[in-house]
Protein backbone atom coordinates (compact mmCIF):
# COMPACT_ATOMS: atom_id res chain seq x y z
CA UNK A 1 0.00 0.00 0.00
CA UNK A 2 1.60 3.18 -1.00
CA UNK A 3 1.73 6.00 1.75
CA UNK A 4 2.27 9.84 2.20
CA UNK A 5 5.73 8.75 3.49
CA UNK A 6 6.53 6.53 0.15
CA UNK A 7 5.58 9.63 -1.88
CA UNK A 8 7.61 11.42 -0.22
CA UNK A 9 10.75 9.26 -1.16
CA UNK A 10 9.48 9.55 -4.41
CA UNK A 11 9.65 13.26 -4.37
CA UNK A 12 13.24 13.34 -2.60
CA UNK A 13 14.22 10.43 -5.66
CA UNK A 14 13.48 12.59 -7.92
CA UNK A 15 15.31 15.54 -7.34
CA UNK A 16 12.36 17.68 -7.46
CA UNK A 17 9.77 17.46 -5.67
CA UNK A 18 6.75 17.49 -8.30
CA UNK A 19 8.80 15.94 -11.78
CA UNK A 20 7.08 12.78 -12.99
CA UNK A 21 8.52 9.76 -10.53
CA UNK A 22 7.87 7.40 -13.25
CA UNK A 23 10.92 7.84 -14.61
CA UNK A 24 13.05 6.56 -11.67
CA UNK A 25 9.97 4.11 -10.61
CA UNK A 26 11.62 1.45 -8.76
CA UNK A 27 10.78 -2.06 -9.27
CA UNK A 28 9.05 -4.24 -6.80
CA UNK A 29 11.72 -4.87 -4.08
CA UNK A 30 11.04 -8.37 -3.95
CA UNK A 31 11.40 -8.84 -7.74
CA UNK A 32 13.93 -11.62 -8.82
CA UNK A 33 13.84 -10.41 -12.52
CA UNK A 34 17.37 -9.95 -13.55
CA UNK A 35 16.88 -6.40 -15.29
CA UNK A 36 15.24 -5.70 -12.17
CA UNK A 37 18.36 -6.96 -10.50
CA UNK A 38 20.37 -4.06 -12.12
CA UNK A 39 18.37 -1.56 -11.82
CA UNK A 40 17.24 -1.59 -8.48
CA UNK A 41 20.74 -0.69 -6.95
CA UNK A 42 20.65 2.53 -9.05
CA UNK A 43 17.40 3.60 -7.59
CA UNK A 44 18.64 3.05 -4.41
CA UNK A 45 21.75 4.78 -4.78
CA UNK A 46 19.96 7.74 -5.87
CA UNK A 47 17.18 7.76 -3.47
CA UNK A 48 19.70 7.24 -0.66
CA UNK A 49 21.74 9.94 -2.42
CA UNK A 50 18.92 12.46 -2.53
CA UNK A 51 17.80 11.54 1.22
CA UNK A 52 21.08 12.59 2.24
CA UNK A 53 21.01 15.60 0.84
CA UNK A 54 17.44 16.63 2.66
CA UNK A 55 18.98 15.27 5.57
CA UNK A 56 22.01 17.64 5.88
CA UNK A 57 20.00 19.93 4.22
CA UNK A 58 17.32 20.03 7.36
CA UNK A 59 20.05 20.10 9.71
CA UNK A 60 21.63 22.97 8.53
CA UNK A 61 18.38 24.42 8.73
CA UNK A 62 17.97 22.99 12.26
CA UNK A 63 21.21 24.57 13.26
CA UNK A 64 20.12 28.01 11.28
CA UNK A 65 16.37 27.80 13.74
CA UNK A 66 18.06 27.12 17.03
CA UNK A 67 20.73 30.19 16.01
CA UNK A 68 17.64 32.53 15.31
CA UNK A 69 15.66 31.09 18.70
CA UNK A 70 18.91 31.82 20.51
CA UNK A 71 18.91 35.13 18.97
CA UNK A 72 15.17 35.73 19.83
CA UNK A 73 15.72 34.78 23.53
CA UNK A 74 18.47 37.13 23.86
CA UNK A 75 16.83 39.82 22.34
CA UNK A 76 13.49 39.40 24.60
CA UNK A 77 16.11 38.81 27.45
CA UNK A 78 17.63 42.31 26.57
CA UNK A 79 14.70 43.77 26.41
CA UNK A 80 13.22 42.82 29.87
CA UNK A 81 16.78 43.81 31.37
CA UNK A 82 16.50 47.35 29.99
CA UNK A 83 12.92 47.68 31.06
CA UNK A 84 14.36 46.55 34.77
CA UNK A 85 17.11 48.69 34.38
CA UNK A 86 15.11 51.77 35.56
CA UNK A 87 14.50 50.35 38.81
CA UNK A 88 16.63 51.17 41.16
CA UNK A 89 20.16 49.79 42.49
CA UNK A 90 18.37 48.66 45.90
CA UNK A 91 14.81 47.36 44.40
CA UNK A 92 16.52 44.85 42.09
CA UNK A 93 19.01 43.82 45.07
CA UNK A 94 15.69 43.30 47.02
CA UNK A 95 13.92 41.52 44.30
CA UNK A 96 16.99 39.22 43.53
CA UNK A 97 18.09 38.82 47.63
CA UNK A 98 14.63 38.86 49.17
CA UNK A 99 11.97 37.91 47.01
CA UNK A 100 13.85 35.52 45.06
CA UNK A 101 16.17 34.30 47.91
CA UNK A 102 19.68 34.39 46.30
CA UNK A 103 22.57 34.52 48.11
CA UNK A 104 24.63 37.77 48.08
CA UNK A 105 27.88 35.53 46.89
CA UNK A 106 26.22 34.31 44.00
CA UNK A 107 24.57 37.48 42.60
CA UNK A 108 27.80 39.02 43.33
CA UNK A 109 29.29 36.06 41.07
CA UNK A 110 26.74 36.13 38.37
CA UNK A 111 26.89 40.33 38.21
CA UNK A 112 30.99 39.86 37.81
CA UNK A 113 31.73 41.48 40.77
CA UNK A 114 33.28 40.92 44.42
CA UNK A 115 30.99 40.16 47.31
CA UNK A 116 31.71 43.47 49.42
CA UNK A 117 30.81 45.34 46.05
CA UNK A 118 26.99 43.69 46.63
CA UNK A 119 27.40 45.21 49.77
CA UNK A 120 28.01 48.29 49.17
CA UNK A 121 25.69 48.64 46.30
CA UNK A 122 22.87 47.61 49.42
CA UNK A 123 24.26 50.29 51.81
CA UNK A 124 24.70 53.08 49.24
CA UNK A 125 22.15 52.38 46.58
CA UNK A 126 24.17 52.97 43.57
CA UNK A 127 26.36 50.55 40.70
CA UNK A 128 27.95 51.39 37.81
CA UNK A 129 25.13 51.62 34.62
CA UNK A 130 27.57 48.32 33.27
CA UNK A 131 26.79 47.28 36.53
CA UNK A 132 23.23 48.25 37.32
CA UNK A 133 22.44 46.59 33.60
CA UNK A 134 24.11 43.32 34.67
CA UNK A 135 21.70 43.29 37.85
CA UNK A 136 18.98 43.52 35.62
CA UNK A 137 19.80 41.31 33.05
CA UNK A 138 19.84 38.83 36.45
CA UNK A 139 16.49 40.12 37.48
CA UNK A 140 15.44 39.49 33.91
CA UNK A 141 16.71 36.07 33.48
CA UNK A 142 14.95 35.38 36.60
CA UNK A 143 12.11 35.80 35.61
CA UNK A 144 11.88 34.45 32.18
CA UNK A 145 12.74 31.19 34.12
CA UNK A 146 9.80 31.53 35.90
CA UNK A 147 7.84 31.25 32.99
CA UNK A 148 9.07 28.17 32.14
CA UNK A 149 7.46 26.75 34.88
CA UNK A 150 10.62 27.28 37.19
CA UNK A 151 9.15 27.36 40.74
CA UNK A 152 11.92 28.34 42.53
CA UNK A 153 14.68 29.90 40.34
CA UNK A 154 17.25 30.82 42.80
CA UNK A 155 17.01 26.88 44.33
CA UNK A 156 17.07 25.13 40.52
CA UNK A 157 20.24 27.63 39.55
CA UNK A 158 21.95 26.43 42.88
CA UNK A 159 21.61 22.47 42.96
CA UNK A 160 24.22 20.20 41.20
CA UNK A 161 22.39 18.98 37.67
CA UNK A 162 23.78 15.89 37.29
CA UNK A 163 24.65 13.41 40.05
CA UNK A 164 28.39 12.30 40.89
CA UNK A 165 29.09 15.94 39.23
CA UNK A 166 29.36 19.20 41.18
CA UNK A 167 28.59 21.41 38.55
CA UNK A 168 25.63 23.78 38.63
CA UNK A 169 23.11 26.26 36.47
CA UNK A 170 25.70 29.21 38.11
CA UNK A 171 28.36 27.64 36.54
CA UNK A 172 26.64 27.18 33.17
CA UNK A 173 25.04 31.04 33.74
CA UNK A 174 28.79 32.49 33.78
CA UNK A 175 30.22 30.74 31.01
CA UNK A 176 29.73 32.50 27.06
CA UNK A 177 26.17 32.37 25.79
CA UNK A 178 25.18 30.53 29.24
CA UNK A 179 21.94 32.83 29.75
CA UNK A 180 20.39 31.80 26.54
CA UNK A 181 21.26 27.91 26.86
CA UNK A 182 20.02 27.67 30.11
CA UNK A 183 16.55 29.09 28.99
CA UNK A 184 16.75 26.44 25.82
CA UNK A 185 17.22 23.84 28.75
CA UNK A 186 14.42 25.43 30.72
CA UNK A 187 12.31 25.36 28.31
CA UNK A 188 13.55 21.76 27.83
CA UNK A 189 14.59 21.94 24.41
CA UNK A 190 17.89 20.05 25.48
CA UNK A 191 18.97 17.22 27.35
CA UNK A 192 21.64 18.38 30.34
CA UNK A 193 24.06 16.91 28.65
CA UNK A 194 23.59 19.06 26.16
CA UNK A 195 23.46 21.83 27.20
CA UNK A 196 26.62 21.11 29.88
CA UNK A 197 28.39 19.74 26.16
CA UNK A 198 27.75 23.12 24.57
CA UNK A 199 28.14 26.06 27.76
CA UNK A 200 31.28 23.63 29.47
CA UNK A 201 33.35 21.24 27.22
CA UNK A 202 35.61 20.20 29.95
CA UNK A 203 33.03 19.84 32.26
CA UNK A 204 32.96 16.41 32.76
CA UNK A 205 36.94 16.64 34.08
CA UNK A 206 36.41 19.79 35.50
CA UNK A 207 33.25 19.11 37.93
CA UNK A 208 33.63 15.06 38.38
CA UNK A 209 33.86 14.36 42.02
CA UNK A 210 35.36 11.34 43.68
CA UNK A 211 33.74 12.45 46.75
CA UNK A 212 30.22 12.82 48.16
CA UNK A 213 28.99 15.39 51.11
CA UNK A 214 27.10 13.34 54.28
CA UNK A 215 25.42 14.12 57.51
CA UNK A 216 28.04 13.14 59.99
CA UNK A 217 27.21 12.11 63.68
CA UNK A 218 27.57 15.27 64.98
CA UNK A 219 25.05 16.84 62.56
CA UNK A 220 27.41 18.66 60.56
CA UNK A 221 28.02 17.86 56.91
CA UNK A 222 31.42 15.93 56.09
CA UNK A 223 33.16 14.85 53.06
CA UNK A 224 33.59 10.79 52.24
CA UNK A 225 35.17 9.13 49.22
CA UNK A 226 31.86 8.31 46.60
CA UNK A 227 31.78 4.14 46.38
CA UNK A 228 30.93 4.24 42.84
CA UNK A 229 33.15 6.51 41.11
CA UNK A 230 32.59 7.51 37.53
CA UNK B 1 51.17 16.62 41.56
CA UNK B 2 49.06 18.61 44.23
CA UNK B 3 46.91 20.31 41.33
CA UNK B 4 45.12 22.28 44.25
CA UNK B 5 42.99 24.98 42.31
CA UNK B 6 43.80 28.86 42.72
CA UNK B 7 41.24 32.12 42.84
CA UNK B 8 40.82 33.71 39.46
CA UNK B 9 41.98 36.98 41.30
CA UNK B 10 42.99 37.90 44.41
CA UNK B 11 39.40 39.85 44.55
CA UNK B 12 37.72 36.52 44.51
CA UNK B 13 39.13 35.36 47.66
CA UNK B 14 37.86 37.99 50.21
CA UNK B 15 34.45 38.45 51.35
CA UNK B 16 36.17 42.03 52.20
CA UNK B 17 39.51 43.31 53.34
CA UNK B 18 40.38 46.76 55.71
CA UNK B 19 37.55 49.19 56.29
CA UNK B 20 34.57 47.02 54.38
CA UNK B 21 34.93 44.52 57.10
CA UNK B 22 31.69 44.61 58.79
CA UNK B 23 31.25 43.93 62.80
CA UNK B 24 27.77 41.96 62.17
CA UNK B 25 29.68 39.27 60.42
CA UNK B 26 29.88 36.61 62.69
CA UNK B 27 33.24 35.54 63.49
CA UNK B 28 34.65 32.78 60.78
CA UNK B 29 37.19 30.37 59.90
CA UNK B 30 39.36 32.19 57.81
CA UNK B 31 38.61 35.38 59.81
CA UNK B 32 42.26 37.58 59.87
CA UNK B 33 42.99 39.37 62.95
CA UNK B 34 45.73 41.49 64.02
CA UNK B 35 47.39 41.69 67.32
CA UNK B 36 46.92 38.31 67.78
CA UNK B 37 49.54 36.62 70.07
CA UNK B 38 50.00 32.78 69.12
CA UNK B 39 50.68 31.21 72.28
CA UNK B 40 54.54 28.49 72.14
CA UNK B 41 55.50 30.30 68.78
CA UNK B 42 57.02 32.95 70.55
CA UNK B 43 56.44 36.13 68.59
CA UNK B 44 55.37 39.45 68.67
CA UNK B 45 51.33 40.09 68.30
CA UNK B 46 50.41 39.89 64.37
CA UNK B 47 48.68 38.71 62.14
CA UNK B 48 46.39 35.46 62.57
CA UNK B 49 43.80 33.61 60.51
CA UNK B 50 41.65 31.35 62.01
CA UNK B 51 41.89 27.91 61.00
CA UNK B 52 39.40 26.21 62.70
CA UNK B 53 37.05 24.61 60.85
CA UNK B 54 33.36 26.30 60.35
CA UNK B 55 31.18 23.59 60.85
CA UNK B 56 33.34 23.04 64.73
CA UNK B 57 34.32 26.32 66.18
CA UNK B 58 30.69 27.19 68.02
CA UNK B 59 28.96 25.38 70.82
CA UNK B 60 25.37 26.65 70.26
CA UNK B 61 25.01 30.44 69.09
CA UNK B 62 28.62 31.12 71.08
CA UNK B 63 31.99 30.56 70.16
CA UNK B 64 34.29 27.41 71.66
CA UNK B 65 36.56 28.40 74.26
CA UNK B 66 39.57 28.39 71.68
CA UNK B 67 39.99 28.17 68.23
CA UNK B 68 42.94 27.49 66.20
CA UNK B 69 44.44 29.99 64.72
CA UNK B 70 47.81 30.22 61.80
CA UNK B 71 50.54 33.18 62.00
CA UNK B 72 50.42 35.37 58.65
CA UNK B 73 53.48 35.80 57.20
CA UNK B 74 55.57 37.99 54.38
CA UNK B 75 57.74 37.20 51.94
CA UNK B 76 59.63 39.23 50.06
CA UNK B 77 58.38 38.06 46.40
CA UNK B 78 54.80 37.65 45.24
CA UNK B 79 53.47 34.04 45.17
CA UNK B 80 51.76 34.33 40.99
CA UNK B 81 48.19 32.60 41.41
CA UNK B 82 49.54 29.99 39.10
CA UNK B 83 52.14 29.02 41.90
CA UNK B 84 48.93 27.70 43.61
CA UNK B 85 48.63 24.66 41.98
CA UNK B 86 51.67 23.10 42.81
CA UNK B 87 53.36 25.40 45.18
CA UNK B 88 53.08 26.77 48.69
CA UNK B 89 51.36 23.39 49.99
CA UNK B 90 51.86 24.24 54.02
CA UNK B 91 50.26 27.57 53.74
CA UNK B 92 47.02 29.81 52.01
CA UNK B 93 48.59 32.54 50.44
CA UNK B 94 47.03 36.21 50.65
CA UNK B 95 47.43 37.76 47.84
CA UNK B 96 46.86 42.10 48.63
CA UNK B 97 45.88 41.13 52.14
CA UNK B 98 46.38 44.73 53.55
CA UNK B 99 46.50 46.86 50.29
CA UNK B 100 43.88 46.16 47.21
CA UNK B 101 45.66 46.58 43.47
CA UNK B 102 49.06 46.73 45.32
CA UNK B 103 52.03 44.38 44.59
CA UNK B 104 54.58 45.52 47.63
CA UNK B 105 53.63 43.50 50.30
CA UNK B 106 53.15 39.75 50.38
CA UNK B 107 51.36 37.96 52.40
CA UNK B 108 50.17 33.57 53.46
CA UNK B 109 49.16 31.97 56.51
CA UNK B 110 51.15 29.08 57.54
CA UNK B 111 49.95 26.24 58.44
CA UNK B 112 52.73 25.40 60.22
CA UNK B 113 52.89 27.68 62.90
CA UNK B 114 49.24 27.18 64.56
CA UNK B 115 48.36 27.56 68.27
CA UNK B 116 45.01 27.58 69.76
CA UNK B 117 43.98 31.29 70.86
CA UNK B 118 41.09 32.29 73.47
CA UNK B 119 38.08 32.80 71.69
CA UNK B 120 37.29 35.94 74.13
CA UNK B 121 40.27 37.91 73.23
CA UNK B 122 39.24 38.33 69.63
CA UNK B 123 38.52 41.96 69.26
CA UNK B 124 36.01 42.62 65.82
CA UNK B 125 37.23 45.96 65.59
CA UNK B 126 41.30 44.59 65.00
CA UNK B 127 39.68 41.93 62.04
CA UNK B 128 41.16 43.00 59.04
CA UNK B 129 39.90 40.40 56.42
CA UNK B 130 37.06 37.88 55.97
CA UNK B 131 37.57 34.93 53.45
CA UNK B 132 34.57 34.83 50.79
CA UNK B 133 32.58 31.72 50.25
CA UNK B 134 35.62 30.77 47.16
CA UNK B 135 38.31 32.21 49.67
CA UNK B 136 36.79 29.40 52.60
CA UNK B 137 36.67 26.65 49.60
CA UNK B 138 40.67 27.19 48.69
CA UNK B 139 41.61 27.52 52.54
CA UNK B 140 39.72 24.13 53.51
CA UNK B 141 41.09 22.32 50.27
CA UNK B 142 44.94 23.86 50.92
CA UNK B 143 44.31 22.73 54.75
CA UNK B 144 43.13 19.18 54.04
CA UNK B 145 45.75 18.52 51.60
CA UNK B 146 48.43 19.96 54.38
CA UNK B 147 47.25 17.20 56.87
CA UNK B 148 46.34 14.66 55.11
CA UNK B 149 47.69 14.82 51.41
CA UNK B 150 44.09 14.36 49.97
CA UNK B 151 42.82 16.82 47.32
CA UNK B 152 39.39 17.08 47.54
CA UNK B 153 37.55 19.27 44.79
CA UNK B 154 36.10 22.35 45.63
CA UNK B 155 32.86 21.58 44.51
CA UNK B 156 32.22 19.05 47.19
CA UNK B 157 34.03 21.34 49.66
CA UNK B 158 31.18 24.02 49.02
CA UNK B 159 28.39 21.59 48.85
CA UNK B 160 29.98 20.77 52.70
CA UNK B 161 30.26 24.42 53.42
CA UNK B 162 26.74 25.45 52.16
CA UNK B 163 25.28 25.18 55.52
CA UNK B 164 27.47 27.36 57.44
CA UNK B 165 27.90 30.11 54.40
CA UNK B 166 24.30 30.58 54.13
CA UNK B 167 23.86 30.87 58.00
CA UNK B 168 26.52 33.32 58.14
CA UNK B 169 25.38 35.58 55.25
CA UNK B 170 22.19 35.94 56.85
CA UNK B 171 23.13 36.64 60.28
CA UNK B 172 25.30 39.25 59.24
CA UNK B 173 22.10 40.55 57.14
CA UNK B 174 20.14 40.21 60.77
CA UNK B 175 22.79 41.94 62.68
CA UNK B 176 23.34 45.00 60.50
CA UNK B 177 19.69 45.66 59.69
CA UNK B 178 19.87 45.73 63.60
CA UNK B 179 22.88 47.92 63.64
CA UNK B 180 21.34 50.63 61.03
CA UNK B 181 17.92 50.40 63.25
CA UNK B 182 19.28 51.27 66.49
CA UNK B 183 22.04 53.50 65.53
CA UNK B 184 23.61 55.17 68.31
CA UNK B 185 21.66 53.91 71.50
CA UNK B 186 24.47 51.83 73.65
CA UNK B 187 27.52 50.06 72.81
CA UNK B 188 27.41 48.45 68.94
CA UNK B 189 29.46 45.47 70.37
CA UNK B 190 27.01 44.66 72.72
CA UNK B 191 24.05 44.92 70.26
CA UNK B 192 26.38 42.55 67.83
CA UNK B 193 26.43 40.14 70.38
CA UNK B 194 23.10 40.54 71.40
CA UNK B 195 21.64 40.03 67.92
CA UNK B 196 23.71 36.96 66.93
CA UNK B 197 22.25 35.42 69.94
CA UNK B 198 18.51 36.33 68.76
CA UNK B 199 19.39 35.22 64.88
CA UNK B 200 20.85 32.01 66.38
CA UNK B 201 17.59 32.05 68.34
CA UNK B 202 15.10 32.25 65.37
CA UNK B 203 16.51 29.79 63.39
CA UNK B 204 16.57 27.60 65.98
CA UNK B 205 18.55 26.29 69.03
CA UNK B 206 17.94 22.43 68.27
CA UNK B 207 19.64 20.90 65.14
CA UNK B 208 16.54 19.85 64.71
CA UNK B 209 14.62 22.77 64.37
CA UNK B 210 12.71 23.59 60.87
CA UNK B 211 15.01 26.35 59.67
CA UNK B 212 17.78 24.38 60.83
CA UNK B 213 16.58 21.87 58.68
CA UNK B 214 16.13 23.90 55.76
CA UNK B 215 19.64 24.62 56.56
CA UNK B 216 20.88 21.38 55.59
CA UNK B 217 19.23 20.82 52.32
CA UNK B 218 20.90 23.46 49.78
CA UNK B 219 17.89 23.44 47.29
CA UNK B 220 15.87 24.96 50.71
CA UNK B 221 18.49 27.76 51.14
CA UNK B 222 16.90 30.21 49.01
CA UNK B 223 13.13 29.62 50.64
CA UNK B 224 14.76 30.11 54.03
CA UNK B 225 16.82 33.35 53.12
CA UNK B 226 13.39 34.78 51.80
CA UNK B 227 11.96 33.81 54.87
CA UNK B 228 14.60 35.23 57.06
CA UNK B 229 14.94 38.66 55.02
CA UNK B 230 10.97 38.80 55.62
CA UNK B 231 11.55 38.91 58.64
CA UNK B 232 14.58 41.19 59.28
CA UNK B 233 12.26 43.71 57.43
CA UNK B 234 9.50 43.69 59.62
CA UNK B 235 11.62 43.55 62.79
CA UNK B 236 14.02 46.25 62.01
CA UNK B 237 12.53 48.41 59.09
CA UNK B 238 9.33 49.22 60.44
CA UNK B 239 11.16 50.16 63.69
Amino acid sequence: METKATDRARSIASGDEGTAWEAFDPPPYHSETASHAVERPEVGRRLRIRAAQLRDHVDLLNLEVIEVHHDAQDYDLEELAQKKARRSVSSLLADLGSDRGMSWSDIARLVGVSPSAIRKWRREGSATGENRLALARLAAFMDLLEGFAIEDPASWLEVPLVDGYTVTALDVYVSKGGAVLLLDYADTRVAVTELLDESLPDWRERFGSAFEVYEAADGHPAIRQRSNVH
Amino acid sequence: MADLDAPESPDELYEARGDEVSLARPILQGDVFDGIELPGLGADPGLALILSHACSMRAGPRLKPFVTMGRIKQRSQQIRLEDWSDGYLYALPLPELQNPGAEDLFFYADFNEISAVRSESLDRQKRVACLSSVGLQLLQQRQAFHYTRVKVDLGRIHEQLSPVITETELSQDWVEEALLAQQNTGDTLDLVKEQEVEFQTYLGLSSDSPRRRQLKEIRLHSGLRSEVRQEIRQRFRQS
